[in-house]
């Protein structure tokens, strides 16, 4: 995992590093082009591409669910950690507190429906089209979308109910 | 929950929604059965579906790479590696990434690039690394960009040199279209730092737009990464499907594609490299600049050096566009032209429209030669754009005086058009723009 995050973080900055204004970033490739560049080292050993995509979308959930867990608790007042001004414009504090919501959701969703729970961390997280999830879930793309219906709506429920 | 169930929530729920709303409680009244738990609770899910029109339609990823990537800065921003103080990002290339840095012993700005990990975990790669930069640190050159120092800290290898403020050639060629002098300029200078650096027996290996850079204050030439090239050599040639799928991803310049473009046949071929390899390149690169585009394309890698190995580069006249116009009357045509032996030997010629021997010569700055060129209605003047790509003038076709008709500031103008009834000139400005502007005639 922790190599992973490194190469991630590189490659992210680097793409960061050369947007241009008005081009949306291409986070698919992002992945993509880490995927690559690893598979090109000698030490590590990756079965396929979608076992590694699966691993990436988590991460993305992982770093961003974090992130929002520190701004709120930051919010609240505990620790002295800074957010600098980078950091702020990434979430707003409305966003990090749905974002959180909606992680503890997918929790739930992970209890009753686990296959579900990973549809919406590589669509969500992932950014990854029907196609893609279906290729690292290996299944039909239609039980990828009839997943993702049934997840989203089981989402919206949870988090429209929620406490 | 068991699979069963799952899949029985599943079908239930899409057979529903294959009704129309106001039909979905009377459906599921029939087809749920006994089963009321299920029923209830696909009912549920179906309101829940019904309310959800734009939840999580938008995938965070976005906001999770910014994360990514504002870690990866932040690690180093403020942090000293060497006597180096990180300030600030400036870009990032296939070999590490660039940051502003200030020299804490001499109080200046300097660059300090990055190597990425994984290129120096080879030892001998490091070694070899090292010996090129010795040799290139010899160099003393006003268009070569001058190496401080290269040194260790911790695990990361890195290369202090001297801060340029400006763009690569590459930024430029996508902001603007350049001039012709101007890419001679450039070229010029690179050709000088060649010169110098082939005297000490020391060939770049990779000359390329990306490679070169252009100081704001004084379009100085900084030819970037001398002797480094050999720490980034990657294959070349390969069939497996990795490559291929390399290739659809590169979109960012720079990776990849962009190297290959500017191979010489001995480098593509694998061979030994001399200076008349960076002179190829050079070549390369000085066509594009004034071509727009480089002359040896191809939709693979394997493609391109094909091209590189069997085939002449397009002659730069037809590479370049030329626009012929038709005037209104449908007598003649009026286009740009390059001939040596003709007087003078640029500029545009108007010959008739059967056919035949110009009639006309009319010396138009050699710059504008690919941009287009419009009749006036009454078909007695041409219009075309000045040397800048500044504003639109008027060549009376019988000769006498050009005249400025527009007094623009800005943006570049690279096509233009002229209203039927002569009183509005249309022009889309910039090199990727959506917006025309309109201009009412004032002569």
């Amino acid at each position: 995992m922790p190599l992973v995050y490194d190469d991630l973080r590189r490659l992210a900055h680097h793409y960061i590093s050369r947007e241009r204004p008005g081009h949306t970033l291409q986070t698919t490739a992002l992945v993509n082009e880490a995927y690559l560049r690893l598979v090109n080292q000698k030490n590590v050993h990756w079965e396929n591409r979608a076992q590694f995509f699966g691993l990436a979308a988590k991460l993305m959930r992982h770093i961003l669910i974090d992130h929002a867990r520190s701004l709120a608790y930051a919010k609240r007042g505990g620790g002295a950690r800074k957010v600098s001004l980078d950091e702020a414009a990434i979430l707003s504090s409305e966003q990090a507190a749905d974002l959180i919501a909606l992680d503890d959701a997918l929790e739930k969703l992970a209890r009753e429906f686990p296959r579900k729970c990973r549809i919406v961390e590589l669509r969500y997280f992932g950014g990854m089209t029907v196609e893609e999830a279906a290729e690292v879930l290996q299944v039909s793309p239609v039980t990828v979308m009839r997943d993702w219906n049934v997840a989203k709506a089981w989402l919206h429920r949870e988090l429209s109910h929620g406490s | 929950m068991e699979a069963d169930r799952e899949q029985q929530i599943d079908e239930l729920f899409h057979a529903a929604l294959m009704r129309v709303p106001a039909e979905r409680a009377a459906f599921l009244a029939e087809a749920g059965g006994d089963d009321e738990e299920l029923r209830r609770e696909v009912s549920s899910l179906l309101t829940a579906h019904e309310g959800a029109d734009d939840f999580m339609e938008k995938p965070v990823m976005e906001a999770a790479t910014r994360l990514l990537a504002d870690n990866q800065a932040r690690a180093i921003i403020n942090q000293q590696i060497g006597h180096y103080k990180i300030l600030k990002l400036l870009g990032a290339g296939g070999m590490g990434e660039v940051y502003l840095a200030e020299d804490t012993m001499l109080g200046r700005r300097v660059a300090v690039k990055l190597l990425p990990a994984h290129f120096t975990t080879d030892s001998e790669r490091v070694r070899r690394f090292q010996r090129e930069a010795r040799s290139a640190s010899a160099l003393n050159h006003p268009n070569i960009l001058t190496i401080h120092e290269i040194g260790q800290s911790d695990s990361t290898h890195f290369i202090a040199t001297e801060f340029i403020d400006g763009v690569t050639l590459r930024e430029r060629m996508n902001e603007v279209r350049l001039s012709l002098s101007e890419s001679l300029d450039v070229a010029i200078q690179v050709a000088s730092a060649l010169a110098a650096a082939h005297e000490e027996g020391i060939v770049h290996r990779d000359i390329k737009p990306e490679n070169i850079m252009l100081r704001r204050r004084d379009r100085i030439v900084k030819v970037l990464d001398f002797g480094l090239a050999k720490l980034t050599e990657q294959k070349v040639l390969t069939t497996d499907h990795e490559a291929a799928t390399m290739q659809q991803l590169t979109t960012h310049p720079g990776v990849v594609m962009g190297t290959v473009a500017y191979m010489s046949p001995e480098q593509a071929r694998g061979k030994e490299v001399d200076a008349r390899t960076d002179i190829w390149s050079l070549g390369m690169v000085l066509y594009e600049m004034v071509a727009g585009r480089v002359p040896f394309e191809g939709a693979a890698q394997g493609d391109v050096i094909a091209s590189i190995l069997e085939k002449e580069p397009p002659p730069l006249i037809d590479a370049v566009a030329n626009y012929p116009v038709i005037s209104p009357d449908g007598k003649q045509i009026a286009c740009h032209y390059w001939d040596e032996q003709a007087n003078p030997r640029y500029g545009v010629m108007v010959f008739p429209f059967e056919g035949g021997q110009p009639t006309k010569r009319l010396k138009i700055n050699p710059n504008t030669y690919g941009s287009a060129t419009h009749w006036t209605p009454d078909g007695r003047a041409l219009l075309y754009i000045d040397d800048h790509l500044a504003n639109i003038w008027s060549q009376p076709v019988d000769g006498g005086k050009p005249m400025q008709l527009t007094n623009l500031q800005g943006d570049q103008i690279f096509r233009f058009d002229y209203s039927p009834d002569g009183k509005w000139l249309a022009l889309a400005r910039g090199r990727m723009t959506d917006d025309v502007i309109l201009i009412r005639d004032f002569r």
